[in-house]
């Protein structure tokens, strides 16, 4: 009796162990033949990066090989609300509002939300980038962009056009040559590691192509000449606006190229309708001009 | 299969897999290593080009017209500041013959009984 007992039981842990060793199996075959797919793909987006490479926007020279919009690297902050604890906020809000020169509300209102990205501001300045990196916040992060810049600020404005923050062409030549001058973007597939940090270990890569670079039949010591007259004029006769033209009579090529009332292009946003009108005229003007240098003849009348 | 045989595979086998696991240590420790350079370096090329920026802008025409505007009192004469110099002893000579004659009306008549300067800065 005792001994057909312990057969019996063992039999029974036997067929237990089997039968979880079958369903093992199972889920093995199940597993690599059905699932595999599916559990690979999740696997792969844990274990790589997808990273997009912003082509470098081309650079605008002016006849003597001087730069007229550049672009240059600068931060971009944005803050990561839910990794910052509710009680934290007030005090970073605090922190933040007078080196960036945003208000309260606007800040509070990005904090508060729900969100693991969220931009804060976008290409801030070095030195207000220097300052929030010494404070050292908790989920308050940096990205690398790249900003359009333009060393003569004034200077053939209405010419040369602005871009935007996401550096597409809003004006001017910046503009009507967007398509030449934007290049096309590419990515890399980098590798992460297990506390999703990012490796220097290329999975597979398309490389960005570069926007080409614009050369202006402009010179900008005479553009600056022209502009510093038209000035004189445009202040001593109080007059509504003013425009000039410099042009090689050999070649026809554009030496200058100016209107009055001017803006600044490095703060685009505090221009108004009159400022920015000219490059709307110039822009195309000066476009046209490369290929057909007489067509600023029959245009200057209908358009200045 | 001989025991040595079985034992010299199974040796040969682990070597290999110790190799290839070091070999996969080896680039992840190399790829931090890169990572950790790619990121000073690319800071340096972002540094570099703000500064060449920060170059161009200063050396720029209008940056150097507005200082030099600002910095000194140096401008263009007007007409009126001009003199002109006569060179020539026949013509001095002429000049002095007639400036002596106006004195001498003026003196008579009273038309200009002092001389009038102006200002360069009123």
């Amino acid at each position: 009796m005792y001994i057909s007992n312990y057969r019996r039981r063992t039999n029974a842990v036997f067929l237990v162990f089997f039968l979880f060793l079958v369903f093992c199996i199972a889920r093995l075959i199940y597993i690599q033949f059905f699932r595999s797919r599916y559990l690979t793909n999740i696997a792969r987006k844990q274990h790589s990066l997808f990273v997009e490479l912003e082509p470098r926007r081309g650079t605008i020279y002016d006849t003597n090989l001087k730069p007229q919009a550049v672009n240059i690297a600068v931060d971009s902050l944005y803050a990561s609300p839910n990794e910052i604890r509710d009680a934290d906020k007030e005090e970073i809000i605090r922190q933040l509002e007078p080196i960036l020169n945003l208000n309260y509300a606007y800040l509070k209102d990005r904090l508060k939300r729900k969100k693991s990205f969220i931009w804060l501001a976008r290409k801030i300045s070095t030195v207000q980038s220097a300052e929030i990196k010494k404070l050292k916040l908790k989920g308050i992060y940096f990205m690398k962009e790249s900003k359009r810049c333009y060393p003569n600020s004034y200077l053939a404005s209405q010419v040369v056009g602005f871009a935007g923050l996401d550096n597409v062409g809003l004006e001017g030549l910046e503009l009507y040559d967007d398509k030449y001058l934007k290049g096309e973007s590419g990515w890399e597939l980098f590798l992460r590691d297990a506390r999703r940090k990012k490796l220097d270990i290329q999975e597979k890569m398309v490389p960005a192509r570069d926007g080409y670079d614009l050369v202006l039949t402009i010179d900008e010591v005479i553009q600056y000449i022209a502009e510093r007259e038209l000035e004189k004029v445009f202040t001593n006769y109080h007059a509504k606006g003013a425009s000039i033209i410099v042009m090689d009579p050999h070649t026809g090529a554009i030496l200058a190229l100016a209107n009055r009332p001017s803006f600044d292009l490095n703060a685009p946003g505090k221009a108004n309708q009159d400022e920015v009108r000219g490059t709307r005229i110039f822009g195309p003007v000066a476009r046209e001009l490369r290929d057909k240098y007489m067509k600023i003849v029959s245009l200057a009348p209908e358009v200045l | 299969m001989k025991l040595s045989k079985f034992l010299l595979t199974i040796s040969s086998v682990t070597l290999l897999s110790l190799l290839y696991v070091y070999q996969q240590t080896e680039i992840l420790r190399l790829a931090y290593i890169g990572e950790k350079k790619m990121t000073v370096f690319q800071d340096l090329l972002d540094k570099n080009s703000i500064l060449r920026y920060n170059i161009g802008k200063s050396a720029s025409l209008v940056h150097v017209a507005s200082m030099v505007s600002r910095d000194t009192d140096y401008e263009m004469p007007a007409s009126y500041r001009l003199v002109r110099v006569v060179t020539g002893g026949g013509n001095l000579g002429s000049n002095t013959q007639v400036a002596r004659r106006e004195n001498l009306l003026s003196r008579l008549f009273g038309i200009r009984q002092q001389a009038e300067a102006k200002t360069i800065n009123p």
